[in-house]
């Protein structure tokens, strides 16, 4: 089967090409009237080839993410606006809120937070778009907070190591995945 | 350039990690602090050098498939999800505004989304050792009803698919797949819905495709509607065979039953 097919091409091809030629010719003879063209159809290149490129893509978008935000932590919320190309305009104010808190408490942190990716859980490409949610287990259990003075003043009951659906999105203009949520599942524990 | 900023000072809420009911997300920084939900009061304002952040042009957000409000194990299908699923969360847009009522899936239960169905490639039989291409055929769809005394509209969504292979493996999938020629690739490749089948005999495959629902009034804007709807679509049944390649004299097509062929 695969050889017929192979033939078939190049005689479509062909048969193609005499067409084409057949309708310029025609044309020509028509006493210069104009032969009708389609608009170029605007064509879009996949942000992501596949689900497991997506799914790379959005890992590395959200480990540069962290990795940002725990540089801005560890310096007490200072110049919170690098955070910006990591996330959405929406998730910023809440991320400048957060660092501004820091700020406020003159708290910082010391320690790296970790995550690994369960599973892909919607894959969504949309025109102008793609959207992305996996699903991550974050620990920052190693994370301290320390105030002013250097104490540790890290609280007892916070949730740094749980399940998270973590929601990137990619609009075309920027072809980069951003940070648009990040919700904590309290029913499910890594 | 100098910007001037606001000095906050912060006050600590009790125990306040949990984010639901509020508008506002928790950043990964405040959950590491513990200062989540904290109100911030302004009560002053100091000078400091900075850089002012322009506005950026940030693109229409796309129509994307809506967000599933549930927890993932009512997102994933299985045969015995907790009945928490099926149950109205406290907190959320819907709880707090008397006229947005939360509807869960119990309300739109007359509502009945159209069932998915699944194809497969070959069609009715498989090469053992090779993929097997199977997709569903289903997409968004609105249907037309009456919700708490009142015309209304609601979309279902396909959102996962939950295939069983009839071979004691089973996989759910967020993608409802395609046919090899719709993804662009060769016969018996690999798809992101493709299985193999390691052994001869005849199998059964089923499908249970996970729906979630929003519901709106006279065209008003689309609310979610809590929980996901799980309908089974059509089964396949196929025969694993084996294939091997022979060379024979003549052209088989020509004479399918010459010798060898």
């Amino acid at each position: 089967m695969p050889t017929r097919l192979a033939t078939v091409g190049p005689m479509r091809s062909v048969v193609g090409a005499v067409s084409l030629a057949v309708i310029l010719l025609l044309a020509a003879c028509g006493g210069g009237n104009a032969v009708p063209t389609l608009a170029p159809t605007p064509t879009t290149t996949p942000l992501f080839a596949s689900e497991e490129e997506a799914l790379a893509a959005a890992e590395e978008a959200y480990a540069a993410y962290l990795a940002m935000s725990g540089l801005i932590s560890s310096e007490g919320g200072v110049e919170p606006e690098r955070i910006a190309p990591f996330v959405t305009e929406e998730r910023l104010v809440d991320e400048l809120r957060g660092f501004e808190t820091y700020r406020a408490l003159g708290i910082r942190t010391e320690g790296n937070d970790t995550f690994r990716v369960l599973e892909i859980q919607r894959f969504d490409v949309a025109p102008g778009g793609v959207e992305i949610a996996i699903y991550v287990c974050w620990d920052a259990s190693e994370v301290r907070v320390f105030d002013q003075d250097g104490t540790d003043v890290t609280p007892e009951d916070r949730d740094v190591n749980d399940l998270r659906e973590i929601v990137l999105v990619a609009f075309n203009e920027q072809r980069r995945l951003v940070l648009e949520s990040d919700t904590p599942w309290s029913s499910e524990s890594c | 350039m100098v910007i001037r900023v606001l000095l906050a000072v912060v006050l600590l809420s009790a125990g306040g990690t949990s984010l639901e009911g509020g508008t506002q997300s928790c950043t990964t920084a405040e959950q590491i602090a513990g200062v989540c939900g904290n109100q911030v009061v302004l009560v002053g304002e100091e000078t400091f050098p900075g850089t002012p952040r322009t506005p950026r042009q940030e693109p229409v957000r796309p129509n994307f498939a809506p967000r599933n409000p549930q927890d993932p194990q009512c997102l994933r299908p299985q045969p015995n999800r907790p009945r928490s699923c099926f149950q109205v969360r406290a907190g959320g847009e819907a709880a707090g505004s008397p006229e947005i009522p939360t509807v869960t899936v119990r309300d739109i239960a007359t509502f009945v989304p159209t069932p998915g169905r699944q194809q497969m490639e070959p069609d009715g039989w498989a090469v053992a050792g090779l993929d097997t291409n199977f997709y569903a055929l289903t997409d968004p769809h609105v249907v037309n009803g009456t919700l708490l005394g009142r015309s209304a509209d609601v979309r279902f969504t396909p959102m996962s698919y939950h295939w069983a292979y009839g071979d004691g493996t089973a996989a759910t999938k967020a993608t409802k797949g395609g046919t090899w020629r719709a993804l662009g690739i060769a016969e018996f490749d690999p798809t992101p819905t493709s299985h193999v089948y390691e052994r001869l005999g005849d199998y059964t495959i089923t499908l249970s495709i996970v729906f979630a629902a929003e519901y709106r009034f006279a065209g008003g804007p689309w609310r979610p509607v809590v929980g996901t709807i799980t309908l089974p679509a059509n089964d396949l049944h196929l025969r694993v065979g084996s294939a091997k390649t022979v060379l024979v004299e003549h052209d088989c097509l020509a004479a399918p039953t010459g010798p060898g062929c």
